[in-house]
This record gives C-alpha cells, structure tokens and sequence, in this order.
C-alpha cells in the first residue's frame, strides 16, 4: 500500500491517452452503464416486433392495409411497412444519446471528466464518436432483422434484399437512428439537463410532426419537411412521398441540424463553468 | 505548487470571491478554512480550470490548468462528494479516467488498493455509503500520481477509521514532497493536519499564515489556577506584564506567567493550589474572532427576515 506513493514520482507517461485513450475512456464510460444495453434493446427490439406486428396484420385490414391505418404506412411500400418500428426506436436512441451527456451533468462526473481534458470538445468529439458507432452497427442489425422478419411475413408480397432502394434503405436507417442519437446528445450538451432535452427532442422529433398537419395547407408542408426526423426519415424510404425531401438532400438537412447544435454546444461548453 | 493572483468569480451581483491572492507550497499540508459561502469550493474548481475566473489568474505548477499536457499526472482532485456515476462500478469510473489520461491500468489498482476499496471495486457506487463514496473520491484524485493535490472536504462522511487515514494520507503525501490543499470545516481535524492554514471570509483573504501562528494570533497561553487562598496569590503573581483576572471565588485566569513558575511561588509561599493548567486557544476560538463579522448567515440576519 505504502510503494503506491513512495515511489518516486512521474512514474507515469508526461502526456495523455491522445485520441485512442480519449475513445477508450468513452467507450469504458459507454459499457459500463446498464441503461445503454437497456435503451438500445427496448429500442431496437421494440422496431423489429413493431415491424413483424404491421406486416402481419397488413392483409387483414391492419396498417397499410385496406382498413386504413396511419397516413405514411402503405401496403404498396413492403420495406417501409417492415421498418415503420423505427418510431419507437428513434425515440430510445435519442434519450440515450441525451443520457450520456446530462448523466454526467446530473451526477457531477463532468468535472473530472473535464479535469483529464480540459480542452473539452475532445470530450464531445470523443463521445460522439463512441456512440455513432455502437448505435450504427446495432441499427444495422436490428434493421435488418425488421426487414427479414417483415418480408417473411409478408409472404408474396414481400420483396428481397435485392430489390430497388432495399440496401440504401437498411444503411440509411442505421444512418437516421445514429443521427438522431446525436442530436439528443447535441441537446444533451446544449441543455444539461435531462428533462429539459428529452423534452425538446420528443418536442421536436415525434410532437411537431403531428402538430405540423394541422397548419394551413399553404405552407404546413413546408415547415414540417424540414423538421429534423421528417427531412432524416427520407434516407430510407423507398417510395417516394409526396410534400417529402429527397433521400439525400433529407439526410443534408438532418445533418445540417446536427452541425449547428454541436457547434452551439461546443462554443457554449467553453463559455460556461463546468 | 498553486499560485492564486488576484483571482476573483462573481455571479451577476453576487461576488463569491473577491480578490484573493496565495500560494500554497509543495511539502506541507495546507488547509483552506472559511465559513459556508466563503468561496472554498469556487476558487478549488476555478484553480481546476473548471469555473473561469471573472478576473484575475489561478496556476498550477506553473502554468495554468488547461495548459497541462497531463493534467491528471499534475493534479488531482476531490472536488464534491459523490461525482460519481451510480450505475457504474469503482473499476469502470477509475478505468475510464485511466484511460483518457494515458495511465497504466496498473494505476487503477494501485489507488483501489490505497483507498481500501478494492473488495468492492466490482460494485455499482450506487450501493456506496458515504466514507466508500468517499475513499473513492480519493481514489479518483490520486490516479495520475499528481503532484499537486486539492481536496474539498475530504473527511465529509467518513468515519472515525476513515478520518485517521485522510490525515495519515494527506501527511504522507506532503511528506513525499507534494503540494497537498485541503478544505475543511472541521476545525479540531484541521488543526490536527494542515500546517498552514489559508483562511478566508466572504471571498476575500482573512488570514495566511502557519497554523500554530493564526491560533497564537487570537491570544496567547493563559493559565488557570485553582487555589482556596486565591486572593493572597494574587498578590503574589502581580507584577509587570502580568495579569491577572477572576472569573469565580477562588479560580484565577493568569497571563504572561508559565505554569511552572506559579506553581513554585505557590509552594515558596506555602499556598495550597488545587488545579494549575495551561490553557491554550484553539483553533475554533481563533477561527470564530476572526470570522465573527463574515459569516455569510448569521442567525440573528436570518431571524430579521
């Protein structure tokens, strides 16, 4: 017990982790904490049944079918019928996304955080990157599993993996979840308190477009094609919807709200106490 | 070594510190006394370059903390009770600190072992109590084998084992040649471990000095002697730079004389003295005359509101 602090000092390197030690105290950080494994499977789960329950149901009047169902779910788009769930999981990205940030906040392990990187943005780069990746890589799965499950069960109907858009959508899903796991993380930084950004992200992602359709049709649509998750949604739809961005100016604008927030976050991060 | 010039933090009206400049060497324990609301914990998170300063400069061997290519390596530090995340477990907090700052993972079990966590090092903190809170806390400061070291009330919470090795441990390591800080507003444990003492009163600099000067400042020595012929002894005693007074029959409060000298004249005299004992300020005397006028809250304020 005594060697610890008897030996003589600068035992130790002169210079940080650099990036790889950066990344590896976030991923620890990341692991460690059961509400990551939680959120993500609740999500990422609750997309593949939800996306098993519409195609199964499709034919007997069920979303998409001819009993109706919500505007947006269409028979006729069999892939996007299969990935419909993934309302439900944006919404478990985005809180933890928010999580990994306001946590810290909340429990005051930001100060000595910021005491082994006093630079700070390295922080958010760091955090940000470490989470891109565990979310992207289990989007994919988990979209793929939708979709499998969802084609199957639509039986002749379904369509297969080499079907038009099928692989750009599979990517672009993973791409929109990872994205939207961001911007809650953006929120996170910008906010630091957990209800105030989980808040403004269900605000912002799944209230306004609901809210949206009851403005004047004259420019409604306008307004609610370039909120965040409308404009992002758009990277994995297969058949096109009218009013909508396309695929990849939607994931520009998507993208467009995430470089803002951050930007906002990391100039904010520098001005305030810790 | 932490070098405090001028620093000053204030909240729109309200100024938490004004003004305050020390140093604090290297090799001595040094405390950091003040009323609640003196702005201890400010000005240690403004020297961590966690709060920025309105004014003013705060440096840590040398430089200024964000300067530091290793921070961690150059100082480490308790802050608050309880930073600590309670979903995760001791090892994975210190492993990720360890890990961003370039540190061996030896270094995690080396500071478990000396903060006498390590049995429960696979727990989630959440099950901590406040001493194991504590202790890692401690941990979590000594990662980087600092050479500088800042804790915030580092004794809060911890039991009567626990305190013994604080200051067993804050000692060892001032020993060992580091600057090692320490706020407290335990008095009898600050008096016990720091041998300077910084003293501050609504931000601003009360007192600088070595502990046994600042309780030697609020009066010297005095000693109490009980004796049934009080009164004849008196006589005795009076002399130039000698006082003495009487707070009850047959006790006397005696300055400028040491007990051994009383206590010979007594006997020379054939008086009879029932107690004869040196009495010595202590640092709670000497804190409350200096503080008495910057306490933040009185309590005769707070019955005025």
């Amino acid at each position: 017990m005594t060697a610890v602090l008897d030996t003589p000092a600068r035992t130790v390197p002169q210079t940080n982790g650099g990036v790889g030690g950066l990344l590896r105290g976030e991923w620890v950080k990341l692991r460690s904490l059961r509400s990551t494994w939680v959120a993500l499977a609740i999500g990422l789960v609750l997309m593949v049944l939800l996306g098993w329950l519409f195609t199964g149901t499709a034919e007997s009047g069920g979303p998409g079918g001819d009993g109706g169902g919500p505007p947006g779910l269409s028979f006729t788009d069999p892939v996007g019928l299969s990935l419909a769930g993934y309302r439900l999981a944006q919404l478990a990205i985005g809180v933890l996304g928010v999580l990994l940030v306001t946590g810290e906040y909340a429990t005051g392990t930001i100060r000595s955080t910021f005491a082994a990187v006093p630079r700070r943005w390295p922080v958010v780069v760091a955090k940000a990157a470490v989470f891109s990746a565990v979310v992207f890589l289990a989007s994919l799965v988990a979209g793929g599993a939708s979709f499998l499950v969802g084609q199957a069960s639509l039986g002749d109907l379904g369509v297969g993996l080499g079907a038009d858009g099928v692989v750009r959508a599979l990517l672009g899903l993973a791409l929109y979840l990872t994205a939207i796991g961001l911007f809650g993380m953006a929120l996170g930084w910008l906010l630091r308190s957990t209800a105030g950004a989980i808040s403004t992200l269900f605000g912002l992602v799944f209230l306004l477009p609901i809210l949206g359709q009851l403005l004047p049709a004259s420019w409604g649509p306008d307004v609610v094609r370039l909120l965040p998750g409308e404009a992002g949604a758009q990277v994995f739809s297969v058949v096109p919807v009218a009013d909508a961005l396309g695929p990849w100016s939607g994931l520009a604008v998507l993208i467009g709200y995430l470089v803002v927030g951050f930007a906002a976050a990391t100039v904010l991060l520098h001005r305030r106490d810790a | 070594m932490i070098e405090v010039q001028h620093l000053a933090k204030r909240y729109g009206e309200k100024t938490a510190v004004a003004d305050l400049t020390f140093t604090v060497r290297p090799g001595v324990v040094t405390g950091f006394l003040g009323p609640n609301g003196a702005g201890k914990s400010t000005t240690m998170r403004m020297v961590m370059g966690l709060d920025r300063p309105t004014s003013g400069t705060a440096l840590v061997n040398g430089k200024r903390y964000a300067e530091h290519r290793a921070p961690l390596r150059e100082v480490g530090a308790l802050l608050e009770a309880r930073a600590l995340h309670p979903g995760r477990t001791a090892r994975a907090h210190l492993t990720s600190l360890a890990a961003t700052a370039g540190l061996p993972a030896s270094r995690v079990e080396a500071v478990l072992d000396l903060a006498g966590i390590t049995a429960v090092a696979d727990q989630r903190v959440g099950g901590f109590s406040l001493g194991m809170g504590q202790r890692l806390g401690v941990a979590t400061a000594l990662i980087g084998d600092p050479a500088t070291v800042v804790l915030d009330e580092p004794v809060n919470g911890l039991d009567p084992d626990g305190v013994l090795w604080i200051r067993t441990l804050t000692r060892r390591l001032a020993a060992e040649g580091r600057t090692v800080f320490l706020s407290s507003h335990l008095m009898s444990e600050m008096a016990q471990t720091a041998e300077h003492l910084i003293v501050v009163g609504r931000g601003r600099l009360l007192s600088d000095s070595s502990t046994a000067a600042f309780i030697e400042h609020a009066g010297g020595e005095s000693v109490r002697v009980r004796s049934p012929r009080a009164t004849e002894l008196t006589g005795l005693l009076a002399a130039d730079g000698v006082t003495v007074t009487s707070g009850e029959t047959g006790l006397l409060d005696v300055r400028g004389l040491d007990a051994a000298t009383i206590g010979d004249r007594a006997l020379a005299a054939g008086i009879a003295v029932h107690e004869l004992t040196v009495v010595r300020p202590s640092l709670e005397d000497a804190f409350m005359t200096l503080t008495r006028d910057e306490r933040e809250y009185r309590t005769d304020e707070e019955m005025h509101r």
